[in-house]
């Protein structure tokens, strides 16, 4: 089994080099080539999404462009969904991920985390009228969330007896049940949530509970050192320069609260 | 590189979750195959017959149904006809709908070429003899079109049945979102996925059996000599 | 040529419309690769079925047995995220998604072209053993030209099961009509909201799939005048 196995692998490195791209993955590589490929949301506002212009706007794109700015390379964003994230990362299709990504032992398994460069609370939304003070209350509702994100795996093992998950593929299909009444509850991210209430004006949203301080980190293949550590400085830089606090205002209306650093 | 099956194996819940997945994706397929069945006889039927206006309608609905993609339709039974109408329904009934008029279009043009290879003599023959249309149709044409054509709904249900893996998407739990949970918990995608395809295998081969039981058993008369 | 379609719609929808059928062209390829690749495979898989080897016959009917068995959603799960991850390697995301999509059709394709093959009397064979032919000149001067007068329908109907296949290569990162289509739908721009993109996205796969459908249909009336 052994000797099958190397050979598959052989086999499959063999093949690679024809249609797979090179691993730009550390540092000096990046800077080489003179372009930094960087994963974002495909679709999560305000960290990002589509504009009017057609091209990807949002928090987590500013960052993106500042970082490819300070770098000196040329940006290149890659769209991505919340279940790629970590497999584009894995397999060197991104060299950085900066997707509202939150941290947990368990990815931690399989990438490298930055420190904290935005807020992100999860939380719990839905119509003013129904009574949630908290999670043991979502019992007997039916709450819709995105599979595989840390809101998933925090609800699952939280949620009382009687509650209904319903995990959705992606971001806008949870959001997507929300708008169109499928759902009673949502469990997404805080600014999410205020994006969602700014763009609907008439949509009945207020929020229950905050499950979970969550901030989001910038993701990085295991092994990439240099590019861990630039940037964590990157992010210190512009914590403290003022940066990351303006993009904050801009797409959060709040001012950049402390974050964690590691 | 290594395989971790018994990561998969060792928590009773994911086998749970497994075979909970296995049972919504067979029960929904079955019930979308029984009333995409009826649905669909009524389609045939009002083409078969040529009901002005209706008979456009339905020509319109098989065509449109069949070219174009399942997942678009089911977003749009999921999140756009909910928000145009105004109800809310829980996610398998979203997707039993989808499936149910997805499956009918297809089944639709089976039985329809089955009705018309029922030779014109016989439609003739019943009418002259005084036999209503509607006795006509439910005891001489469609009996007949259905044994003629089962073969051909076995093998495009069964068709139907592996595409149906796209309900994960809206919530419903069915076993692909099964596997796509313990996924996300294990990382193990290969051993997950590979699961994944055997159980389809397996159900593919006993959804098979159990129409040939129920063609040997409802159409016995064909064989008659 | 973005330009152009600003003007005509405005924005953002010209900006829309530009862009889904820019990404429908991907579809397409997609699409043709799919069929040119699997076309290919069922011409070797129908021959291996026909052929007097044992072996080759039980070969190839595992092979479509098993294809034909599998969701072609699995198919692409393994080969876009499960095999990557076990091999730790990155896998372009075309490659995944023509492999994928190559193996489901083939087994389709080739089921076809072996029923068509097995379908031409037997009579065929022995007028080219008659002629002192061996096997291979009588598959393909013989029997070949009549088994694709048969087959061409319903192949050319697959082709519609191969574009709608292709929606679903979005899952595992495949940026094509699908993929950008969604993106729009859930993007906080008016104008794009889910009730206008889908019907849209519908409408450019049905502009797709239909005229192939109609294809099809025209090919088999044309194909059974002849016989």
């Amino acid at each position: 089994m052994k000797n099958v196995r190397s050979w598959l692998r052989m086999a499959a490195l063999a093949i690679t080099p024809v249609f797979a791209i090179p691993a730009h993955a550390d540092l000096s590589e990046i800077l080489a080539s003179g372009k930094v490929k960087i994963a974002i949301g495909e679709n999560f506002a305000p960290f990002s999404s589509l504009g009017d212009e057609g091209e990807h706007v949002g928090f987590d794109v500013d960052v993106a462009k500042l970082i490819a700015k300070d770098l000196g390379v040329e940006l290149e964003l890659v769209p991505v969904t919340s279940k790629q994230r970590i497999p584009y990362l894995e397999t060197d299709k991104a060299d950085l991920v900066i997707a509202s990504m939150g941290a947990n032992p368990g990815r931690a398994k399989s990438i490298w985390f930055s420190s904290a460069y935005a807020p992100f609370f999860s939380g719990a939304f839905a119509a003013e009228s129904l009574t949630i003070g908290s999670i043991s209350d979502l019992s007997g509702f039916k709450v819709g969330l995105t599979a595989g994100t840390l809101e998933d795996l925090e609800l699952t093992e939280s949620a009382p007896e009687g509650t209904e998950i319903i995990r959705f593929g992606d971001n806008a299909a949870t959001q997507s049940a929300f708008l169109s009444g499928q759902i009673d509850v949502i469990v997404t991210g805080n600014t999410v949530a205020a994006k969602m209430g700014a763009d609907n004006p008439d949509l009945d949203m207020s929020t229950k509970f905050i499950m979970k301080d969550s901030p989001c980190f910038i993701g990085i293949k295991k092994g990439n050192l240099d590019l861990l550590l630039w940037t964590n400085v990157f992010i210190l830089h512009k914590t403290l320069g003022g940066d990351l606090n303006t993009l904050s205002e801009k797409w959060f209306g709040q001012s950049l609260p402390p974050l964690p650093t590691m | 590189m290594e395989l971790r099956f018994f990561e998969i194996y060792r928590s009773s819940e994911y086998v749970l979750l497994l075979v909970q997945g296995v049972a919504n994706s067979l029960s929904l397929t079955v019930l979308a195959g029984i009333s995409g069945f009826i649905f669909a006889t009524i389609l045939a039927g009002t083409r078969y017959f040529k009901i002005p206006l209706l008979r456009q309608i339905c020509t319109c609905f098989v065509e449109f149904t069949r070219n174009t993609p399942l997942i678009v339709q089911l977003f749009f039974f999921a999140f756009g006809l909910p928000i145009l109408l105004g109800y809310q329904w829980p996610f398998w009934a979203h997707a039993l709908l989808a499936l149910t008029l997805n499956f009918s279009a297809y089944f639709s043009e089976i039985l329809r070429a089955g009705f018309q290879s029922i030779e014109d003599g016989q439609k003739e023959a019943a009418l002259s003899l005084g036999i209503s249309p509607t006795v006509l149709f439910f005891k001489i044409i469609f009996p007949q079109a259905v044994s003629k054509t089962f073969p051909s709904l076995n093998s495009q249900f069964i068709f139907l049945f592996l595409t149906t893996g796209i309900i994960s998407e809206i919530g419903v739990v069915d076993l692909t979102q099964a596997g796509i949970f313990i996924d996300s918990r294990t990382f193990r995608s290969f051993e997950v996925f590979i699961t994944l395809t055997v159980l389809y295998i397996f159900l593919s081969i006993f959804l098979k059996l159990l129409l040939s039981i129920l063609q040997k058993y409802f159409f016995r008369w064909r064989f008659v000599a | 040529m973005k330009n152009t379609f600003i003007e005509l719609f405005g924005k953002p929808e010209g900006i829309v419309l530009f862009q889904l059928l820019e990404a429908t062209q991907f579809t397409i390829y997609l699409s043709l690769i799919a069929f040119t690749g699997g076309g290919i495979l069922a011409l070797v898989l129908a021959f291996m079925a026909t052929v007097h080897n044992r072996v080759s016959n039980i070969t190839s009917k595992t092979y479509i047995w098993f294809f034909q068995s599998t969701p072609l959603l699995m198919l692409l799960f393994l080969f876009g995220l499960g095999i990557p991850r076990l091999l730790g390697v990155n896998v372009n995301i075309w490659l995944a998604a023509s492999v994928a999509l190559v193996l489901y059709s083939s087994a389709y394709i080739g089921e076809v072209w072996r029923g068509s093959i097995e379908s031409i009397p037997k009579s065929q064979w022995e007028a080219g053993e008659a002629l002192g032919l061996s096997f291979f000149p009588i598959f393909f001067l013989i029997i070949l030209p009549q088994a694709i007068r048969i087959a061409i329908a319903p192949t050319v109907g697959f082709m519609v099961q191969i574009v709608k296949g292709t929606s679903l290569a979005y899952i595992i990162g495949f940026h094509d009509l699908m993929s950008i289509g969604k993106r729009w739908a859930n993007a906080p721009v008016t104008g794009t909201e889910p009730y206008v993109i889908f019907p849209l996205m519908a409408l450019i796969y049905f502009s797709l799939c239909f005229p192939l459908s109609q294809l099809s249909q025209w090919l088999e009336r044309k194909t059974k005048m002849a016989s």
